[in-house]
């Protein structure tokens, strides 16, 4: 989803009409638009048609990373930089490394699945993002068509809008 | 190294000479305390001026600055010859203490003693070295000693004074003068060096004196009884318990505190070596828990009123015909004694006669000291000479002790001189009589009549607080001096540093006033030169002889074999009256680290647990537990004890300690404490009793026993005593052990999850013979001295952070009111499996390729989870930071081992410092090390060769022998930690059941490893009350 | 708006009910939260801080003494080696589970009603382990080098940690397990930073503005933020589950892999998770308590649903601590340890018989009381009993650690433990610490999830979904 472009953004009050609106926009053949809501809404990703996240993926491999970065680092210092008889244990006990490695791999994890999905996936952070209307965030949804999209028109599209049941349409510059 | 300014030396500032000498003092003197001290009359007055003496030395140093002088240590820059910085030097010299003369090697560094070892030359105890032996070094380091002689200005009724600085030339000038008056006396302690006698005696004659030799707790009448076996020598007889089967001891403490007992522990050390003999058997009757009664294999508990009659009922089962024997069988209290008692006497009487000339009895001891004394030596005596005793285990013929010369009784003798005026000039040296001898106003009278009196003592003490002059004596490690301990074994003192302070020899000082110019040292000279004829000790000329004798330390002109024992018949009549005794029977006795009340001011010995009931830093008065219970009285309760009637009566408040073993009706007190004036550490530490003395009878005294309702809590370092039938001290009687060398200990099937590590080197271990030890407690000073092991002070040990690497747990076993008590040395047991290595976070503890458990101070972090985990619980905490003590006592600091800050821990470290030492030695010598190489601080010290180290790995060393034995065992050996350290099954010399098979199951298999099955021993104790714990 | 509204609702089934009651609209619940943030602290918040202040600075003072003079002024010794620490740092890291199994575990089994207390449940982990996290520091000999158990490259060799020790799995435990809570509250939160920011805007409010705006990262809401947004909550939940199981376990191995009788169980892994849980539900429920008192308004959003719901929790692990707490005593007689077994014995009848019979009691007997209804759903009984319950789960932790060292494997050594003036004042201090962390914690961010909670608006009000 690319950043910076302008568009048009219909407003609406109520879950329900958004839920249709993004469905039917969807229907006539629109492919580049989005909804916005203060809050996820049961059902939009099919409404709007976005694949599932691929974040999982990411978590995978950091996770398989850190169990093996934890597996050789307890490893090579105990057994290979440094061997020292502790307890008259082997010099490689691992059995007692496993809470290390289980840890390290809960850590990379989490920490590259979440700034991945912040830094990559949402392409955030933005300075100072353009608003169309400030309770986006509180409790209206906008529908956003971007004019990249190959049926934009801006006229029709608004039209479009009032028709879905928008209680407001902006032209927008740059979203 | 800069000199300490002893807390005195701040309090002189009010002084009448001073106000005239020092022109600054007088702007002090205009503040508001002009008041000359002499001038105020009654006690009242004190506490402000005390105040005022502290302001005045506050204002004092304020207007001085800094009042030190540095000490002349050994200057690097012309280094003296043979000392290497860095390198230990060794000085052979010799131990004196109230008569107790012992061999000494001191360890120095850079000019300093750092350690006392024992003289591996010195005959009868080799290297093995008593308590105080070791403990004397930190003395010369003592804060409060004095650091130049000071005038007591005393008032007409000697009740008040007020300390001045003085100097020997005001001194000298004072006796000049003094002396031309005559009557110059000399009290002493046993002084059992020859040329010093000579000096006193050159002295005293001359100014028409007398010397005498006192000490409160002498063994004059015990001398003296010798009569009865028509004896008349100056010597006490050595007991030869190596050569004994069986004991019977009246009270007598003769591996603890009395005459000679490093002797006889290491004569006990051979002698209950079970692996090579049967071990000797000990009864020992007595009232309180001696540590020699914990060793007995069977005690009888008596009131001291009761031993002579338990001697005559022995006596009547003797079937002798002689009269004395009639005598003694027809005394009264023979009949008094309880059926218990009886059988005890009849199995007594039947040990010595299957014993004849194999068996001791002795009665000599200071517990022993009942009216009836004399009465028990001659039935003592009785006994020896019909059983053929004399010259074979009771041994006054070949080199006995020399060195115990003082007589009780020579006091009285000198105060009648005192108060008839004879006395002018009294000397007092190396004794204490204002605080040992036990009728003080009598003593402090006559005092009043002598127009000057000069202790030589190092401090501003009892004593000295009542003589005109202080003029300090050397340190014994600051001055030469020779003995003679045994009869015929003379050993040298060596200085081993030149003195710290502005102190001077006595008998140098004596030699100064008698107006020569002699040197004491050619003094020492001449006397070993009239010692050394042509070939002494194989030297052809008196200088290489006398380098020899400062090398060895001791020359041994005794003929040291065993030539045929002189017959000798007793020759007595019985005459004692039985009077019945109702009521509380009061005894006082010494202990081995404070005896009379030496050293009282070394923080070692006042936190050195005591061998039997593990208390610190005070005295106590030892009750039964049945009187506990009777008078409901409960550990730490304040008693006071009342001595005597009407006027002349004397009390002491003293908590209470419940003893278990202990005589019904007994109360024990000990001497040594309570004293003032002897410095920071011991005073008001305890009470002291010698006012509860009744002249010279020291047990038996009549005592009424009043409860109070204040309660002190006594720092005990161990608070439970039961075993709690676990498999701990392993215990068995010689019998099962005869039947089955292992009896008594459990062994476990064990099994490990993984391999073990190799170890191709050395694998240093150690073994513990607990049938050996006694539990006397050398080796805890022993390590404290080796290893800078701080002192915590009661407070600290009452929350339980004593700092001992190696500890001697001490546990009753079986009924405690008669319990057989248990002596275990437990140090850090290096574990191949180490709990506490596991679980530390930075690797701060781990394993050496030695098999030694190390620990790295500097990584250590605090978390203590070592602690936590560790099995014997052997790791110490730095709470604080204890390594920081008062200058100079850093000056006693080894080193050689790290000191260690706040918040690390600390343990046992095998003394790894040794190792490596010796193993730097042989690299240099390009050798291996030999087995015996390496000696552990306490295995160097203890006496009974209980303590073997070594290498495991060297299969003819003597750890590895003894690994094999079938005695040895693992402590908590069923949770695998694989201790290096092993000990050996405590075996007693009796016929009953003792092995048990460690009680309350708790082990994996059903087969168990060996078959007895007893109630254990534990359980028992377990169902009686114990004390809380102490932390 | 009280919460006696949804008491005809009493006998449904949960999911039926309202989770929110006093029928709010999206706009009110945004209203709602957001003012709290918005407004100025009212004279109950002032006051309640103003106390926790004045604790959190003693306790400064009573920390600055132990590492300044020593840990000696502590009542730790010989044997007991570890004290009063330990033992408060197990139970704030108890606490802070509650928080994690809240948002991370109830969000996984997709229990609606704990969005509303999700939040604050988060936030508690995270104070919560903060305080923690400053015993195991204090507790050592020399806290100045606390930072050598960290496996860092070094000049010593260089030297590297004992991974064998317990110690160090706790200090990657503890310290993945804050770091990771931290995350996922604040993942949790960017949204409502948005609406916070966007109110701000409109209120024309720069400061606040320029805040929130740097903490919502410029976040917009579109469809496809929000459903990577969803997939990393619910991977940071899936995340969060194993970790939370896993921290308490790994502190129950502090105790677990020594090898002193009352600690060698292997049941200790579970018996401590049951532990936190219960104890953490028991302090959510004090706070919540607490948080309805401050502010009336979360009256609607944390209903007497959610208490009842969390009391029968803290009923049911109480139950399950019972269980464990029995187990032991019939394993240390099964095993036939006599080591074992006298270490049980002690604790419930010897010296510190007190404290176990006061652990049994706050943690088995008194939350029983929530078997009848009327109790579970009493604010004030559930509050005295939650108490209580902090209370008993702090007295666990002592029993374990004090009651197993004080006598041990050879009597010679065996002591007593007093706690010291210091050992107080670090207790009841950490409490100030923890305290003034939350309250401004409400005072400063939403205290409920805005996001979350508006798409359970409409649960089980008619019409809902």
């Amino acid at each position: 989803m690319s950043n910076n472009k302008g568009g048009v953004m219909g407003i609406f009050t109520d879950e329900h009409t958004i839920l249709t609106a993004a469905e039917k926009t969807r229907l006539k053949g629109f492919k580049d638009f989005d909804a916005i809501t203060p809050y996820p809404i049961h059902g939009m990703e099919e409404a709007v048609g976005v694949k599932r996240s691929w974040i999982p993926w990411v978590t995978l491999i950091a996770g398989a990373a850190g169990c093996l970065f934890g597996l050789w680092f307890t490893w090579w210092t105990s057994a290979v930089s440094w061997p020292i008889n502790v307890g008259g244990k082997p010099m490689w006990s691992l059995p007692a490394f496993i809470p290390i490695i289980f840890e390290l791999t809960i850590l990379f994890a989490a920490l590259a699945s979440v700034k991945v999905m912040i830094f990559v996936a949402l392409g955030l952070p933005k300075v100072d993002p353009p608003v169309v209307d400030l309770d986006l965030t509180s409790h209206k949804f906008g529908l956003f068509v971007s004019e990249r999209d190959g049926m934009y028109n801006a006229r029709e599209v608004q039209a479009w809008m009032q028709e879905l049941g928008a209680e407001a349409v902006h032209e927008v510059g740059e979203y | 190294m800069d000199k300490p300014t002893s807390d005195n030396s701040n309090k002189y500032w009010l002084s009448l000479d001073q106000w005239r000498q020092d022109p600054q003092f007088l702007e002090l003197a205009n503040k508001e305390f002009q008041s000359s001290p002499l001038s105020e009359e009654s006690q009242n007055g004190w506490g402000r001026r005390d105040f005022l003496k502290l302001m005045g030395a506050s204002l004092a140093l304020g207007s001085f600055g800094c009042t030190r002088k540095p000490v002349n240590i050994v200057p690097y820059v012309n280094r003296p010859q043979g000392l290497v910085p860095g390198v230990s030097n060794f000085y052979a010299s010799t131990f004196h203490m109230a008569g107790e003369v012992l061999g000494l090697v001191v360890r120095t560094r850079e000019g300093r003693p750092i350690k006392n070892e024992g003289n591996e030359f010195f005959p009868a105890v080799g290297e093995a070295l008593s308590v105080r032996g070791q403990a004397q070094l930190l003395s010369v380091y003592d804060p409060d000693r004095l650091a130049a002689p000071i005038q007591n200005l005393l008032n007409e009724k000697r009740s008040n004074r007020d300390t001045i600085a003085s100097s020997w030339e005001i001194i000298d000038e004072e006796m000049t003068t003094q002396l031309k008056k005559g009557g110059a006396f000399v009290l002493s302690g046993a002084n059992p060096s020859e040329t010093s006698r000579k000096v006193i005696s050159d002295f005293v004659s001359k100014f028409g004196g007398e010397h005498f030799q006192w000490s409160p707790l002498s063994y004059e009448r015990f001398r003296k009884s010798f009569s009865a076996l028509g004896s008349d020598r100056k010597t006490l007889p050595r007991f030869r318990i190596s050569k004994a089967n069986f004991i019977l001891s009246i009270a007598t403490d003769f591996l603890g505190v009395e005459y000679g007992s490093l002797q006889n522990s290491v004569e006990w050390g051979e002698a209950r070596d079970v692996s090579k003999r049967e071990p000797v058997k000990l009864m020992q009757a007595e009232s309180l828990m001696s540590l020699t009664g914990t060793n007995a294999d069977s005690r009888v508990q008596l009131k001291p009123s009761e031993y002579l009659s338990f001697l005559c009922a022995v006596i009547s089962k003797m079937n002798s015909s002689s009269s004395y024997a009639k005598q003694a069988s027809n005394y009264a209290g023979v009949k008094a004694l309880s059926s218990g008692v009886l059988e005890m006497a009849e199995t007594a009487a039947k040990e010595l006669k299957e014993n004849v000339g194999k068996s001791i009895v002795m009665g000599f001891g200071l517990q022993a000291k009942t009216a009836d004394y004399d009465e028990i030596q001659k039935a003592v005596h009785f006994l020896n000479a019909q059983l053929d005793n004399d010259g074979t285990t009771i041994d006054y013929s070949q080199a006995p002790f020399a060195s115990f010369l003082a007589d009780e009784s020579s006091m009285e003798t000198l105060i009648e001189k005192m108060n008839a005026g004879a006395v002018k000039t009294l000397i007092i040296h190396e004794s204490n009589p204002a605080y040992t001898y036990s009728d003080q106003n009598k003593f402090r009278k006559a005092l009043t009549k002598v127009s000057k009196v000069i202790y030589t003592g190092d401090r501003n003490d009892e004593t000295g607080r009542v003589s005109h002059f202080v003029a300090p004596d050397d340190h014994a490690l600051e001055k030469w001096n020779e003995y003679e301990s045994l009869e015929g074994v003379y050993s040298i003192g060596q200085p081993t540093l030149s003195p710290l302070y502005k102190t001077r020899a006595f008998e140098q000082s004596l030699l100064k006033w008698l107006g020569t110019e002699d040197q004491w040292f050619d003094k020492i000279k001449e006397t070993w030169k009239s010692r050394f004829t042509s070939n002494t000790m194989g030297f052809s000329s008196f200088d290489e002889f006398w380098v020899g004798l400062l090398q060895k330390g001791v020359m041994d002109l005794s003929k040291f074999k065993d030539s045929e024992k002189p017959r000798r018949a007793f020759a007595g009549n019985f005459n004692a009256e039985f009077k019945k005794s109702s009521g509380d029977e009061l005894v006082v006795y010494q202990t081995a680290a404070f005896g009379e009340g030496n050293l009282t001011n070394v923080s070692w010995l006042q936190e050195l647990p005591d061998p039997v009931t593990k208390i610190v830093w005070d005295n106590y008065a030892s009750v039964s537990m049945g009187y506990a219970e009777k008078h409901s009285i409960t550990e730490g309760d304040v008693i006071e004890l009342k001595v005597g009637e009407g006027k002349n009566s004397e009390t002491v408040k003293l908590p209470v300690h419940v003893q278990p073993g202990q005589e019904e009706n007994t109360i024990g007190v000990a001497v040594g404490f309570g004293r003032y004036g002897a410095g920071k550490v011991c005073d008001d530490v305890g009470k002291n009793v010698y006012p509860l003395v009744n002249g010279t009878t020291y047990s038996g005294i009549a005592v009424s026993v009043d409860k109070t309702i204040e309660k002190i809590v006594l720092a005990n370092c161990q608070g439970h005593y039961s075993m709690e039938g676990r498999q701990i001290v392993a215990e068995a009687s010689y019998s099962e052990f005869k039947k089955k060398e292992s009896a008594g200990i459990h062994k476990h099937k064990i099994f490990s999850l993984w391999s073990k590590h190799k170890y191709t080197k050395e694998k240093w271990a150690m073994s513990v013979d607990l049938s050996k030890c006694t539990g006397c407690s050398a080796c805890v000073v022993a390590c404290q001295s080796e290893n800078n092991i701080p002192v915590v002070g009661k407070k600290h040990v009452l929350n339980g952070r004593e700092m001992h690497w190696i500890r001697i747990d001490r546990y009753y076993s079986g009924d405690p009111k008669a319990p057989r008590v248990l002596h275990q040395p437990v140090m850090c047991q290096h574990c191949d499996n180490a709990p506490c290595e596991t679980v530390c976070p930075v690797l701060a503890t781990v394993h050496s390729d030695e098999g030694t458990n190390d620990m790295v101070y500097n990584r250590c972090v605090g978390t203590r989870y070592c602690a936590n985990n560790c099995p014997y619980k052997v790791r110490r905490f730095n709470w604080f930071n204890y390594s920081k003590v008062e200058s100079p006592l850093n000056m006693a600091l080894n080193p050689e081992v790290t000191v260690r800050s706040r918040g690390v821990m600390e343990k046992c470290t095998f003394c790894i410092h040794k190792i490596r030492g010796e193993r730097s030695d042989a690299n240099i010598e390009k050798r291996k090390l030999k087995d015996g190489d390496v000696k552990t601080a306490c295995q160097m010290t203890c006496p009974t060769k209980a303590i073997v180290f070594g290498d495991m790995n060297n299969k003819d060393s003597a750890v590895s022998k003894k690994f094999e034995e079938q005695r040895t065992y693992e402590l908590l050996e069923e949770i695998n930690v694989v201790p290096s350290v092993r000990y050996m099954t405590k075996i007693w010399n009796t016929d009953e059941q003792i092995a048990v098979s460690h009680g309350g199951g708790g082990h994996g298999e059903e087969k168990h490893g060996d078959g007895e099955h007893h109630e254990p021993s534990g359980h028992k104790a377990k169902e009686h009350p114990v004390e809380g714990e102490a932390h | 708006m009280s919460n006696d509204d949804n008491s005809h609702n009493k006998n449904k089934p949960l999911n039926e009910k309202p989770l929110i009651a006093g029928n709010k609209t999206v706009k009110d619940v945004t209203d709602d939260i957001s003012s709290l943030v918005e407004r100025v602290p009212g004279l109950k918040w002032l006051m309640m801080i103003g106390g926790a202040k004045a604790l959190l600075l003693f306790y400064l003072c009573v920390l600055t003494a132990i590492i300044g003079i020593g840990m000696g002024l502590m009542g730790v010794n010989h044997p007991v080696g570890w004290g009063t620490d330990i033992v408060t740092f197990v139970f704030w890291v108890g606490i802070g589970h509650a928080g994690t199994l809240i948002s991370a575990v109830l969000y996984l089994f997709r229990q609606k009603w704990r969005t509303s207390i999700a939040r604050s449940a988060e936030a508690m982990t995270v104070f919560a382990v903060a305080t923690a996290g400053i015993f195991p520091i204090i507790h050592t000999g020399r806290p100045w080098l606390a930072f050598w158990l960290f496996p860092y490259p070094n000049q010593r060799g260089p030297l590297w940690v004992n991974f064998r020790s317990p110690l160090i799995w706790d200090v990657f435990a503890i310290s993945t397990y804050a770091t990771v809570s931290i995350v996922f509250w604040y993942v949790g939160m960017v949204p409502d930073f948005a609406t916070l920011r966007d109110r701000a805007k409109r209120d024309s409010k720069k400061i606040s503005n320029a805040i929130f705006g740097a903490l919502s990262l410029g976040w917009r809401g579109s469809t496809r933020d929000w459903s990577h947004y969803e997939m990393t909550y619910l991977i940071l939940a899936a995340l969060s589950t194993p970790l939370v199981l896993s921290v308490h376990s790994i502190v129950s191995f502090d105790f677990a892999v020594a090898q002193l009788p009352g600690w060698h169980t292997t049941i200790f892994p579970p018996y401590f998770v049951a532990g936190a849980i219960f104890s953490g539900f028991a302090m959510v429920v004090t706070l919540m308590t607490l948080i309805r008192i401050a502010v009336p308004v979360f009256k609607d959003y944390i209903t007497l649903d959610h208490m009842e719901l969390m009391n029968k929790i803290i009923m049911t692990t109480g139950m399950l601590v019972g269980y464990a707490y029995a187990s032991e005593f019939f394993i240390a007689w099964y095993s036939g340890s006599q080591y074992e077994g006298y270490a049980f014995i002690n604790r419930a009848f010897g010296p510190y018989w007190w404290s176990y019979w006061t652990m049994v009691s706050c943690n088995v007997l008194i939350p029983q009381i929530f078997w009848i209804k009327k109790m579970r759903r009493c604010i004030p009984v559930m509050f005295v009993v939650s108490i209580f319950v902090n209370i008993g789960m702090w007295f666990e932790r002592y029993v374990i650690t004090v009651t197993s060292l004080h006598r041990d494997f050879l009597p010679a050594n065996w002591g007593l433990f007093d706690m010291t003036f210091y050992d107080f004042g670090a207790l009841v201090g950490s409490f100030g610490m923890f305290f003034t962390l939350f309250l401004l914690y409400i005072q400063a961010i939403p205290a409920v999830s805005i996001a979350e909670v508006k798409p359970v608006l409409n649960t089980g009000k008619e019409g809902g979904h």
